[in-house]
Parts: C-alpha cells; sequence; structure tokens
C-alpha cells in the first residue's frame, strides 16, 4: 500500500523497482517492497545495504508512516459502503464484517469482486478474502489462494497455509520453523498443553482463533451502529430530489427494523459515498425517540436543503447509507382524555425537532440562570436537543416587584461618559450612543468584587440602576475607585424594562 | 383635595382590566415602542403581556441575532425577576428577519403556545401578507401570537397595535419603582382607539396593576385573590 501511495502520487517511477526503508535499530530495513522489486528478490525486513546491493537499479524511499496510516484511515472511510463496522489493521490491512450486509451487493464473491475491482481500479494492489473469523481472513488474504471459505471448509484451507498465516510474535515463529513446523495442518490438531508450553500462550490463542475455536475481539473504527440501512446504486446520483428518493427508502427500512423492537431514533446519520471516494456525512437529532418514516423523511428534506449546497458531489454518490447512531426506547403515554391546562409536550419535541434542522440545534435554546458571581456569567444558553428540559428553579420574583437585574445584558459593557454629583456617589448625568441622559433616580451602588482566582487584577465594580427623567432605566457601573492611580471607568452594562 | 383618593377613568375609556381581559385572546397583537429608545419599555411590555395572557403554554420567543447589538441579549436573572417561567420559555436565535418569522409560524401551528416575534427594521419592511400568513396560523390553531414591532409599523392584520412608553417611577427619596409603562391603543381593528393607560408590572402575581395617569391608583387589574384589593396612595 505505501508504495502504491507514491506511484499514485507521481513521486516514484513506474519503471522501476521501488523498495521503502525505515530505520529499524541502528540499521536501515526494508518495509515495503512493490512486485518489481519483490521478483528482484528484496523482501520486507532487508537490510538496506543488502537491497541496494541486490538491486542497484532500484529505487529506494524513506517510508512516511503518518501518510501510510492517514491513506488507511481515508480507505477505510471508503469502505464504509460496504459495512458499518469497519477494523483498521495497520500497516495495510482492513477487516470488514460484513455480517447482514452482503445480501444488498447480490452475496458476498459479489461484495468481494466489487470492493476489490474498485480498489484496483485506483491502482492499488490488493487482496482479499472472505471467512468464517478475522484471522481466518487474515491468513487467507495474504497467503491463501482461495478468496471465499465456508466454516466447513476451513480447515482445509488453512492447513496449506504457511506459519506465518497466523500473526505470531517473531519468537514463536521462529521456535516453530526451527522444530521444522512449516504449515498451519502441522500443529492444528497438536496437544493442547504442550504446545502452548513451547509455543506460549500468545501463538496457542492466535491457532485458536484462526480455527474459530475463540473469538478475537477487534475495535472497530468507529462504534458500529445499533441499527443501519444501506443502498448501493447502479448509476451515481447527483441531484437533491434523488437523494431524497433514496433517503426515503432508507428510512422506511430502518423503521421497519426499528419497528421490530419497539425502539425509535435519536440521532441519525447519512453518510453519502461519493464516487469520487469522498464520504460526507450530515447529522440529524431528535428531541424524542421517532420512528415513523414520513416524520424523519420530513426532517431530512429540510436538512438536506440546507446542506445540499456543500455537498460538491461533483461525480455523483453511489451508495448511501442511514444510521440509527443513537436509539432509545419509545415510551408509549396514554392519550389524557381531560387534559391539564397547559402543554403538549409532544407536539413541542417536533416544534423542537422542525426548528433545530433548519435553524441550526445550536440556535433553538433555553435561557437558563447559573450559580456565578460576576453578571456576566450569570446567564446562559442551553441546547434544547441535547439536554432536554431540566427544572430550574421556580420563577423568583421580587415581592415588591423591583427588578434588581435588568432584562438584557450587553455581551461587552459600554463605556460612557459620566457626570457625577460626588466622586464616589451615583451619576447625576451620563452619555450613552451619543445621547445624553439626566438620572433623575439612582440606586446603588452594589459591589461586585472581581474574581480573585480567575481576574486578580480587575477591579472592584460599583453597580447603580439608575432611571432618566422619561423613565428609561439602566445599570451603570463604575470600575475602580478614585483614589487608586488610574481614574475608575464607567460603563452601561444592562437596561431594564 | 383629601389625602387619598380613588382614582376612577372616564367612563368612555374604559378600564384596563376590562380591555386587556377581550385583547389578551386576540391571535395577533402588535407592540411598539413611542419612540426608538423605548424598545426595552416595549420588550419589557411585551414579556408582561405573555405573562399575563398565557395559561401554562409554552412560550416560544423569536429573536433575529441581530437585534442583541441593540437591545442586549437576554439575561436569565433579569427574566426570573421578571416573572418569567425559564423551563416554559423556547429561544429562538434567527440569523435572519426570515427564519425568526419561519419559526413563529411553525410555533402558532404548535396547540397550546404563545409566540414573540422581534421584528426589527429592515431592508424590506414587513408586509401585510406576512402579518395575514401569522394571523391564519394562530386563528387556525389556537395559539397567540405577539409581534413586537421595532421598526416603522405599517399595514398589519394584528387585531390591536400598543404604543409603549417607559414611565418615570413614583416614590420617595429616589428609588426606583416596578416596571412602568405608558401605554396607548394606536389601533384597534374591534373598536375604539386611543386609549391611554399607565400601568405597573406586578411580577409576583403577574398582573398589570392600573395607575391615574396623574400619579394615583386605580386598583389591582387580573387580581386573583378573592378580596377585591385597593390600594391607596397617601
Amino acid at each position: 500500500m505505501a508504495t502504491d501511495r507514491l506511484l499514485r502520487a507521481n513521486a516514484a517511477s513506474a519503471e522501476r523497482p521501488l523498495a521503502l526503508y525505515a530505520k529499524a535499530g541502528n540499521a536501515f530495513a526494508l518495509t515495503a517492497v512493490d512486485a518489481r522489486a519483490e521478483a528482484g528478490g528484496l523482501r520486507v525486513g532487508m537490510a538496506l545495504a543488502d537491497a541496494r546491493a541486490m538491486l542497484p537499479h532500484a529505487q529506494m524511499q524513506e517510508a512516511d508512516e503518518a501518510a501510510d496510516a492517514a491513506l488507511l484511515e481515508h480507505i477505510a472511510a471508503w469502505c464504509e459502503q460496504f459495512s458499518p463496522c469497519i477494523v483498521l489493521d495497520p500497516p495495510n490491512g482492513i477487516f470488514l464484517d460484513i455480517d447482514g450486509c452482503a445480501h444488498l451487493f447480490g452475496g458476498e464473491a459479489a461484495l468481494l469482486s466489487t470492493a476489490l475491482q474498485k480498489l484496483k481500479a485506483q491502482s492499488f494492489c490488493v487482496r482479499g478474502a472472505i471467512a468464517p473469523n478475522p484471522g481466518a481472513a487474515w491468513a487467507l488474504a495474504r497467503f491463501g489462494q482461495t478468496p471465499i471459505v465456508e466454516p466447513h471448509a476451513l480447515l482445509q484451507a488453512l492447513a496449506e497455509l504457511p506459519i506465518a498465516a497466523l500473526r505470531l510474535a517473531p519468537e514463536a515463529e521462529a521456535l516453530l520453523k526451527r522444530l521444522g513446523l512449516q504449515r498451519i495442518g502441522q500443529i492444528a490438531q497438536a496437544p493442547r498443553a504442550p504446545f502452548a508450553a513451547r509455543a506460549g500462550q500468545q501463538a496457542m490463542r492466535r491457532l485458536d482463533c484462526v480455527m474459530g475455536r475463540t473469538r478475537e475481539a477487534l475495535s472497530p473504527r468507529r462504534p458500529p451502529p445499533p441499527v443501519f440501512a444501506l443502498r448501493r446504486l447502479i448509476e451515481p446520483i447527483v441531484t437533491l430530489d434523488a437523494i431524497l428518493i433514496v433517503t426515503a427508502d432508507l428510512c422506511a427500512d430502518l423503521c421497519a427494523r426499528l419497528d421490530q423492537t419497539g425502539d425509535g431514533v435519536r440521532l441519525l446519520r447519512l453518510h453519502l459515498f461519493g464516487f469520487n471516494r469522498e464520504v460526507r456525512s450530515v447529522e440529524l437529532g431528535f428531541s424524542h425517540p421517532e420512528r415513523a418514516p414520513a416524520t424523519l423523511l420530513r426532517l431530512w428534506r429540510e436538512r438536506l436543503a440546507a446542506v445540499a449546497e456543500n455537498f460538491d458531489a461533483e461525480a455523483g454518490f453511489e451508495a448511501m447509507r442511514l444510521d440509527a447512531a443513537e436509539i432509545a426506547q419509545i415510551v408509549l403515554r396514554p392519550t389524557d382524555l381531560a387534559p391539564q391546562a397547559g402543554r403538549d409536550r409532544q407536539a413541542e419535541a417536533r416544534l423542537i425537532d422542525t426548528l433545530s434542522v433548519r435553524l441550526g440545534a445550536e440556535n433553538v435554546v433555553r435561557l437558563a440562570p447559573c450559580e456565578a458571581h460576576a453578571p456576566e456569567r450569570a446567564s446562559s444558553w442551553r441546547a434544547t436537543l441535547a439536554a432536554p428540559a431540566h427544572s430550574c428553579s421556580p420563577a423568583t420574583a421580587p415581592a415588591d416587584n423591583v427588578m434588581r437585574r435588568p432584562l438584557t445584558l450587553f455581551a461587552r459593557a459600554q463605556p460612557i461618559e459620566v457626570l457625577a454629583e460626588t466622586p464616589d456617589g451615583p451619576p447625576l448625568r451620563f452619555r450613552w450612543r451619543r445621547v445624553a441622559h439626566d438620572v433623575a433616580r439612582a440606586e446603588g451602588p452594589e459591589r461586585i468584587a472581581p474574581n480573585w482566582l480567575r481576574a486578580p487584577h480587575a477591579r472592584a465594580r460599583d453597580y447603580y440602576r439608575v432611571e432618566d427623567r422619561e423613565g428609561r432605566r439602566f445599570w451603570l457601573y463604575r470600575e475602580g475607585l478614585y483614589d487608586e492611580e488610574t481614574p475608575p471607568l464607567w460603563f452601561l452594562h444592562g437596561l431594564f424594562a | 383635595m383629601p389625602s387619598s383618593v380613588l382614582y376612577r377613568p372616564p367612563p368612555e375609556c374604559g378600564s384596563f382590566a376590562e380591555f386587556h381581559g377581550l385583547a389578551a385572546h386576540r391571535s395577533l397583537t402588535e407592540i411598539s415602542p413611542a419612540a426608538p429608545a423605548d424598545a426595552l419599555a416595549a420588550l419589557g411590555f411585551a414579556l408582561a403581556w405573555l405573562k399575563a395572557a398565557d395559561a401554562g403554554e409554552l412560550i416560544v420567543i423569536s429573536a433575529p441575532e441581530f437585534a442583541n447589538a441593540e437591545l442586549g441579549a437576554a439575561y436569565a436573572p433579569g427574566f426570573l425577576q421578571f416573572g418569567l417561567d425559564l423551563e416554559r420559555l423556547l429561544w429562538v436565535r434567527a440569523r435572519t428577519q426570515k427564519d425568526a418569522l419561519w419559526s413563529i409560524e411553525q410555533s402558532l401551528r404548535t396547540p397550546h403556545t404563545i409566540a414573540l416575534c422581534l421584528i426589527t427594521p429592515g431592508a424590506k419592511p414587513l408586509s401585510l401578507v406576512a402579518t395575514r400568513r401569522l394571523l391564519l396560523a394562530a386563528e387556525t390553531h389556537a395559539t397567540r401570537c405577539v409581534l413586537l414591532r421595532l421598526d416603522q409599523a405599517g399595514a398589519s392584520a394584528a387585531w390591536t397595535r400598543w404604543s409603549v412608553r417607559g414611565a418615570s417611577s413614583q416614590g420617595v427619596d429616589r428609588e426606583l419603582g416596578p416596571p412602568r409603562f405608558a401605554v396607548r391603543v394606536t389601533r384597534n381593528r374591534a373598536g375604539a382607539t386611543g386609549q391611554n393607560w399607565l400601568l405597573e408590572w406586578n411580577a409576583h402575581e403577574h398582573a398589570f396593576a392600573e395607575r391615574a395617569l396623574d400619579g394615583a391608583v386605580a386598583g389591582a387589574v387580573g387580581d386573583r385573590s378573592v378580596a377585591p384589593r385597593q390600594r391607596r396612595v397617601s
């Protein structure tokens, strides 16, 4: 794969053998060789000096592990059109869990040949195999002749493969070779205890995995969705209408599956696999579990219309997959025949979904007070979609109906020019936005000291609530004191009704 | 002059309680500041209107984001002190006026909702058609809508339009009192216009108290206590 990357990028000549090397210990060793170099006798792990001696005309380049890892990740993302469960196997392998996916492609053989053909078309040198377990698939893809092995033929297919196909540690592999064991068939039925004692527990476990006697734990690239629906398209599609038609099919599929378990979806992810190997993903969140195809489709129509201009589907999409990334049980409530005064929670949830899809979930919010000393930190916005309505403290209107805190607060306090009666007293007149206001009434000061931990150098603020002659009310503060070196500054922070 | 008087409004004007009782149930109401600087008084009156009119519904407020630069951003402690229940309040931060109107129309189609939309001055004034759309949505689904017109309000389908001005506190010793509004009915599709009232917002009881225009007291409006309440001023 690493050599393919260079050839694809035209960073190396396709005429001459190509090998990559990296520093291993104190010497340089080969890490990848292309087909021509392999025919010339070069092998991975060979010392660079030896390789140069064997094939003087070969091109040697230093390996770039980061670029190789990025390429593998990119190919893995492309492979998601075949299955949602992908496991990376660095440096150059990818596992696909195709349980329940093969029928979408017309069988396992068709799936494998489609995937290999498409990768070969992009000039990757690629081998693949389908087997009942990942270990066997790994072995067959690298050393086997039969690409697809059914469970009953597994032992037979593996018997002829070399010991290296077991992915053993180098010491264990060397030991087995020293004992004259070359093929898996020779050790497949070996007595367990003596074999484990000689070759080590790890070798025993590897052998068990390949034979399907234990299950191998793999960590997928992304957590596979609990439920998904997938469609491959005969012709690439470009238009939004076509995408919506396929989305409708996917929604129907998904809802049919959710119906069986009584679940609803809380977060949907639509993956669009582009013809040019680009993958686009669009998310759609719900405030409550949802399972009606019509509702899902209505929201997708809004969502896709909003992002369609960013699709950049120049070559069209060849496959689409809809994942139910988060699902939750739908709890049916009895219909309230004599509803209390009030609210229709379901209708509200639908409203929040509709608004969030078009305006963005971060713009449909609830206002929430915070326990904070600094006035500008005492109010926050909470996204409604992420957190359902929390029960905040009941409205605490003061008994005398006099407002101590303004209705609105400016994100940045606005500087004003102030004329005060006495240096420490309330303002007499101030100028804000080029309009002078005569203060008729003022209450204060209310001193709010700065947070000594967060802002140790900030100055204390003295807040005044003032009313001008027209009856408009403002929240002003003086920052600093007159006896300090720098004179205090006046700001307007908020407005009262 | 006696030390205390019970103020009675002139009969042709009617009490605010009567008028408000009818107007609060109308599906579309417009509130506009008497002068640009009274925008906050108008916002306060609109919020108080929602609170006095609601019966446990969801309150949706939609505002174009650029309104924040002019008015400041909504402040939770202030809203709580004003008597609003934040758990029932849904705030929509719209990018454009069009988005704000769309979100309000969607809200009005949700049963048990009362919606407030900020209309800011823009290149394109709010059309009669747009207000009619809101009116239809609200009437069809038995919801209510309040438009806070910070622009120059022209033709509109609203039932009533109110012009709001901030009013000076009354009280001794330079103290600030409860929020006060001088309101005037400038438009009424179902009756007379031109009424003036001076109102004080009782955030604790979620009701307007009507004050006489000269400062005397005329009794609480929307008072939910059993005994009639009459306050006297010395």
